[in-house]
C-alpha cells in the first residue's frame, strides 16, 4: 500500500520508485527491535523513570528549537536532524505523557487533584512545547489521550470541566489568532468554494474515496497518487487505500484498527498491576484518538489536521514509535493472567 | 476520597471501547455516503483534472447559394503543441522542427525547453503537408490539433448576410450567427490521462475522438442576380457617394430573399477587426435593422388601400398644396400638377392625391392595413436585429398626419417591410414572411430544416392587386419611374425621395432616394428595391438617383433568366439633349416640354446652374431629365 500510494512521488523527486519503501523499510526493522525491548523491559522500571521519559521527550521538544538541529518543513519545526536520519519528537512525546500520566494515577488508590494537577502540568507543558513548533494536531492528540486515561482513572466531573473548559477556550483562541487554521476550518465547511486553495486538498481526497466505489480501482491503480492529492503516502494514505481498495477495504481497514484497540482494552482489564492497565490504556487511546482524528479528517468529517495513520502513513519516527508502544501493550499482556479476566470483560 | 475500585474501571474502559466503537461506525457510515453514495459525481468532476483534452475542433458547415455556390467554407489547419517535460532530446528535436516548420532553431530551443509550464504551443495555422511529416517522424512530446478557419471564397459578397465568425468560429452576425446551432460542428479531442503537472501516465493510451462537420446551410440567395445587385450598390456608391448604397430583390411569390446588397462593406476574409466603429457600421444589415421614412414609394400602399376601400376619386386637382385642418401641406412640385386621374396622380407621385385617399379611407381603416401590410411588427425574418418600424399612436393621430403618412412621411418602415409589403400588392394579395435560408442538410444529407412559404395575411384582394400592377407598370412606362425601363420588358415600380430627419426636425439637403420595382421573371415575379441614403450633390430625386440602377438590375436578370424580349413595341427614337444652362426656369420647362422630354428640379427662380445629362448628349426620348436652378 505504502509502495502503490508513494511510488509516484519516488520517481519524479528521487528516480527511485521504492524511496519511500526502502526508507520505511529500514524504520520498519528498527520498529521491530524497539517492540521487541519494550516487551522485555522492566515496566516496574518503566513506572518508576518515566518521569525521566518525560523530560527526555520535553528535551528533544526544545532541541528542535535550536538552530541546526531543527529541520523546518511546511512551515513548522518538527523534525530533529540526527544526521542520518530525522526524527519527530512529538511523536514519542505523546507516549512519554501517556506513560507519565499512567504511573502517577496508579501511585495513589485513587486519583486526587494533586495526582490530576501533575498530570495536567505534564500535558501542558508538551501541549506547549508542540504548539510551537507548531503542530495543533498533535497537541490535541495529547490532550484528548490525557482527557480519556483521567476519566478512566476516575476523575471527577468537576474537574474534568476545570480542565475542558479552559482546554476549549484555548483551541478556540488558537485557532482564530493563526489565519491557516482559520481558513482550514472555513474550507471544511465547504471546500468547493475554493477549490484550488484552501479546499483543494479536501476535494482531492474526496475524488480519491469516491474514485474508488464499492471494491475500489485496484491495487497500484489509483489516480490520485499521481501528484493529485498532496501526502498521499503519508497522512492522505488512507484516501488512497479508499480508491484502489473502495469502500470494503476502507471498513476492511478500520476493522483491523478496531481489533487492535478492543484487544489493547482487553489486555488493559486483564492488566496484573493498576499501573498496566493505565500504560495500557495510554497507548490504546494514542491508536484510537489519531486513527479516527485521521480518518474524520480524510473524510473531511473534521477540519483538517496534518496526523499520520498509526502504522500505515509513511514517517519513520511514528513508526518506530508505535511499534514500541505495541511491544508496551505485549508486555503488560504477557505478565497478565488472561484467563482470570477473560470472561468478566465480554 | 473516593477510592477507586476495579470495577469501575472496567465500567469506564467499556465506555470508551463503546465511544470508540461508535465513531468508527460513523466513520464507516461517512465512507459509505461519500464512496458509494457521491461516487459517480465526484468521478465526473475529477475526470477532468486527470485527463489532458487537446480539442479537434470540428469543421464548421458550409454555406452555398441556391445553386450550391459555396459562399463560405471551414478549411482545417494544425497546431503544434509541447509538453516539455516529456521531450527526450531538446536540441535535437528543435533542429528538426526547425527544418520542417522553417523556425528559427535557437528561439525554438529556449521555447521548448521553458520550465513551469505543461504544455505549450509550438506553432500555429500549420497546411495539411507539414501535419503530415510531422506524424511521420513521431517525435515523442509533442501533440497536434485540427483547428478550423473560415474562409469566404466570394471575399466582400454578401457581408451583412452571411456575417462572420470569431477566433473561435463562432457566428457573429448574419447567418453565421443566426444559424449558428446548426453551422456548429461536434468537435472532437485527443484525450491523454496524465498527472498534475501534465505528465502522460505511463501505460495509458492516447484516445482520439472523430469530430462532425457542420450542416450545410443553403441560403436561398442566387448569388448570379447578387452579384447584378452588388453592382448596382457599388456604381450607386461611386457615383453619388451617399452614406450607403442598398439593394434588396425578393420573391414576391415565395417571400425569400434572391439578394440582398449593402455598399459600403468589407472583404469577410480581412475583417477589420482593429476598427471597431468601422466593423459595426458596415456589418449593419441596413435593410432589416434600420428604419427610414419611405417616401413616395409607399404611396403604393395608400393607392392599394384606397382602392380596397372604394376611395377613389374620378379625378383630382393639384395646385401644389392642400390645406388639411387649416395646414397648408405642400405637394413635391410646387408649381403643382393641375387636374388629373388617379393613374396620372401615381405617375406623377402628386402628394395631393394620396393625402386625399388616405384622408377618405380614415385613420382607423388605414391603420387596420398598415397592420396587415406588417408595418409596426417584426417580419420575422431570419437574421437578427430586426427593427419594428416607427407608427404613430393611433389614438394620436390627426387628419394633418394621415395625410402626410398617405404619400409616405410621419411613418418609418424598415426596407424588408416595405419590400414584402410592395410584394403582397403585386402577387396577388399575400404578405409573405420573408426568409433567407431555404435547407439545412446534415453530414449525411438528411434534411434538417426546409423553408416553406409562410403566408402571414392577405391585405388586399387580387382583383387590387391585378389594378396595382398596371398603374404601377404605367408608373415605369410613363411616369416618374421612367429611368428604371427596360425596353421591351414589362417592368412595375415606384419612386421614393424622402427628407431625413435629424433631433426631430428636416435636416436640410439630407436625402433618402429610393426606387422599389417589380417584374415577371418566369413563373416568379422579383421585387427589387433600392435605397441610396444622403446621395452628394444635386441629385436626390429617387427616379434620377434609384430608379437606373433597378432598371440596371431587372435588365441583367432577363438576361441571366434568357426571358425573351418583347419587340412588339416601337424603338426609342435617340434625341439630342438641349443645353439649359444659363436659362430661366420657366424657359427651360418650355424647352423641354417642347421635346417632349420629362424633367424633374430643384430651385424656384433664377438660372439653370446644372443639368443631367449635359447638353449635346444623345438620349432616349423617355429619359427624365433633371435640372437645377439657383
Amino acid at each position: 500500500m505504502q509502495y502503490s500510494a508513494s511510488s509516484y512521488v519516488a520517481l519524479r523527486d528521487t528516480g527511485d520508485k521504492f524511496f519511500y519503501v526502502k526508507k520505511q523499510s529500514i524504520a520498519l526493522v528498527v520498529a521491530l527491535v524497539g517492540m521487541v525491548c519494550m516487551r522485555n523491559i522492566r515496566l516496574q522500571w518503566l513506572q518508576k523513570f518515566s518521569w525521566v521519559l518525560l523530560v527526555f521527550s520535553c528535551v528533544l521538544l526544545a532541541l528542535v528549537f535550536v538552530p541546526g538541529l531543527g529541520v523546518e518543513k511546511y512551515g513548522a519545526t518538527r523534525w530533529l536532524n540526527l544526521g542520518f536520519t530525522t526524527f519527530q519528537p512529538s511523536e514519542l512525546a505523546k507516549f512519554a505523557v501517556a506513560i507519565f500520566i499512567a504511573s502517577r494515577m496508579s501511585n495513589k488508590s485513587a486519583i486526587s487533584f494533586k495526582t490530576m494537577l501533575s498530570s495536567l502540568a505534564a500535558i501542558g507543558v508538551v501541549c506547549v512545547l508542540i504548539m510551537l513548533e507548531p503542530n495543533m494536531s498533535i497537541t490535541m492528540c495529547v490532550g484528548l489521550v490525557g482527557v480519556i486515561m483521567l476519566f478512566v482513572g476516575g476523575a471527577k466531573l468537576k474537574h474534568f470541566i476545570m480542565l475542558v473548559l479552559p482546554a476549549v477556550v484555548l483551541v478556540v483562541v488558537m485557532i482564530l489568532t493563526e489565519p491557516y487554521r482559520l481558513k482550514r476550518l472555513v474550507a471544511f465547511l465547504d471546500p468547493w468554494a475554493s477549490p484550488l486553495g484552501e479546499g483543494y486538498q479536501l476535494i482531492q481526497s474526496y475524488y480519491a474515496l469516491g474514485g474508488g466505489g464499492f471494491f475500489g480501482v485496484g491495487l497500484f491503480n489509483s489516480r490520485q497518487k499521481y501528484l493529485f492529492l498532496p501526502f498521499a503516502e503519508s497522512d492522505f494514505i488512507f484516501a488512497i487505500i479508499g480508491e484502489e481498495l473502495g469502500w470494503v477495504g476502507c471498513v476492511l481497514v478500520l476493522m483491523i484498527f478496531c481489533t487492535v484497540i478492543v484487544c489493547g482494552v482487553r489486555i488493559a482489564v486483564q492488566a496484573e498491576r493498576r499501573f498496566d492497565t493505565y500504560l495500557s490504556l495510554g497507548v490504546v487511546s494514542v491508536i484510537a484518538v489519531q486513527t479516527l482524528l485521521n480518518i474524520a479528517v480524510v473524510t473531511g468529517s473534521i477540519p483538517p489536521t496534518g496526523l499520520p495513520l498509526p502504522f500505515v502513513s509513511f514517517g519513520g519516527s511514528s513508526l518506530v514509535v508505535f511499534m514500541s508502544a505495541v511491544g508496551l501493550l505485549l508486555n503488560v499482556a504477557r505478565h497478565s493472567q488472561p484467563t482470570k479476566f477473560a470472561h468478566k470483560m465480554y | 476520597m473516593d477510592k477507586i475500585t476495579h470495577t469501575s474501571i472496567k465500567k469506564r474502559l467499556l465506555a470508551f471501547v463503546v465511544l470508540v466503537v461508535f465513531v468508527f461506525i460513523c466513520l464507516f457510515a461517512r465512507l459509505f455516503y461519500i464512496q458509494i453514495l457521491q461516487s459517480n459525481s465526484l468521478q465526473i468532476k475529477a475526470y477532468n483534472q486527470w485527463t489532458r483534452r487537446l480539442p479537434m475542433r470540428a469543421d464548421r458547415g458550409d454555406i452555398v447559394d441556391c445553386n450550391g455556390v459555396v459562399l463560405a467554407s471551414s478549411t482545417t489547419l494544425y497546431t503544434l503543441y509541447a509538453r516539455p517535460n516529456e521531450l527526450k532530446d531538446i536540441p535535437k528535436i528543435a533542429k528538426e522542427l526547425s527544418s520542417i516548420l522553417d523556425m528559427d532553431c535557437q528561439k525554438l530551443q529556449d521555447k521548448l525547453s521553458r520550465k513551469g509550464v505543461s504544455e505549450l504551443t509550438v506553432a500555429k495555422s500549420l497546411p495539411r503537408e507539414k501535419m503530415l511529416q510531422l506524424i511521420q517522424r513521431d517525435i515523442q512530446g509533442l501533440y497536434l490539433t485540427a483547428d478550423s478557419t473560415r474562409h469566404y471564397p466570394m471575399g466582400n459578397f454578401l457581408t451583412q448576410i452571411l456575417g462572420f465568425t470569431n477566433v473561435d468560429e463562432v457566428g457573429q452576425g448574419g447567418v453565421e450567427q443566426y444559424y449558428d446551432s446548426y453551422l456548429q460542428g461536434v468537435n472532437g479531442a485527443t484525450i491523454t490521462p496524465t498527472d498534475l503537472v501534465g505528465k502522460k501516465l505511463p501505460n495509458n493510451m492516447t484516445m482520439y475522438r472523430d469530430s462532425i462537420k457542420g450542416m450545410q446551410v443553403r441560403l436561398s440567395i442566387d448569388s448570379t442576380i447578387q452579384s447584378f445587385v452588388q453592382k448596382a450598390t457599388q456604381d450607386a456608391y461611386l457615383k453619388y457617394s451617399p452614406k450607403s448604397a442598398s439593394c434588396v430583390v425578393v420573391s414576391a411569390n415565395t417571400g425569400q430573399i434572391k439578394a440582398l446588397s449593402i455598399s459600403p462593406t468589407y472583404d469577410l476574409n480581412h475583417i477589420p477587426r482593429d476598427d471597431m466603429e468601422k466593423l459595426l457600421a458596415y456589418s449593419r444589415n441596413t435593410i432589416v435593422a434600420d428604419v427610414y421614412e419611405p417616401g413616395s414609394t409607399f404611396k403604393i400602399l395608400t393607392s392599394a388601400i384606397g382602392i380596397e376601400n372604394n376611395a377613389i376619386k374620378h379625378s383630382y386637382y393639384c395646385g401644389g398644396s392642400k390645406l388639411v385642418d387649416g395646414q397648408k401641406i405642400r405637394c413635391w412640385r410646387s408649381i403643382g400638377h393641375g387636374s388629373q386621374t388617379f393613374e396620372q396622380g401615381i405617375q406623377n407621385s402628386c402628394n395631393c392625391v394620396f393625402m386625399d385617399i388616405a384622408l377618405s379611407v380614415g385613420v382607423d381603416t388605414m391603420y387596420d392595413y398598415f397592420g396587415k401590410f406588417g408595418l409596426g411588427s417584426k417580419t420575422g425574418v431570419d437574421m437578427s436585429g430586426e427593427a419594428k418600424g416607427l407608427l404613430l399612436d393611433k389614438n394620436r393621430v390627426k387628419n394633418v398626419d394621415i395625410a402626410r403618412i398617405g404619400f409616405g412621411q410621419a411613418i418609418a418602415v424598415t426596407p424588408i417591410q416595405l419590400a414584402m409589403a410592395v410584394s403582397a400588392v403585386v402577387n396577388g394579395g399575400k404578405l409573405y414572411q420573408p426568409s433567407v435560408v431555404d435547407t439545412i442538410t446534415d453530414h449525411n444529407g438528411n434534411i434538417a430544416y426546409k423553408y416553406s412559404p409562410k403566408v402571414v395575411s392577405q391585405p388586399i384582394a387580387k382583383s387590387t392587386s391585378d389594378e396595382m400592377k398596371k398603374y404601377l407598370v404605367s408608373v415605369v412606362d410613363s411616369g416618374s419611374g421612367k429611368n428604371a425601363k427596360v425596353e421591351g420588358y414589362s417592368i412595375g415600380g415606384k419612386t421614393g425621395t424622402a427628407q431625413k430627419y435629424q433631433n426631430g426636425s428636416i435636416a436640410r439637403g439630407k436625402y433618402i432616394s429610393s426606387f422599389v420595382g417589380f417584374a415577371d421573371v418566369g413563373d416568379d415575379t422579383l421585387v427589387c428595391l433600392m435605397l441610396v441614403d444622403e446621395p452628394q450633390g444635386y441629385l436626390y430625386y429617387g427616379s434620377i438617383v434609384a430608379a437606373p440602377f433597378v432598371g440596371q438590375v431587372f435588365e441583367s436578370i432577363f438576361t441571366y433568366k434568357s426571358i425573351p424580349r418583347n419587340t412588339s413595341g416601337q424603338t426609342p427614337n435617340p434625341i439630342v439633349m438641349p443645353d439649359l444652362m444659363d436659362m430661366d426656369l420657366a424657359k427651360a420647362c418650355a424647352t423641354l416640354q417642347s421635346i417632349g422630354l420629362d424633367f424633374e428640379m430643384t430651385g424656384d427662380r433664377g438660372k439653370v446652374v446644372y443639368q443631367v445629362p449635359a447638353g449635346g448628349a444623345k438620349i432616349n426620348s423617355d429619359t427624365i431629365v433633371f435640372f437645377a436652378c439657383e
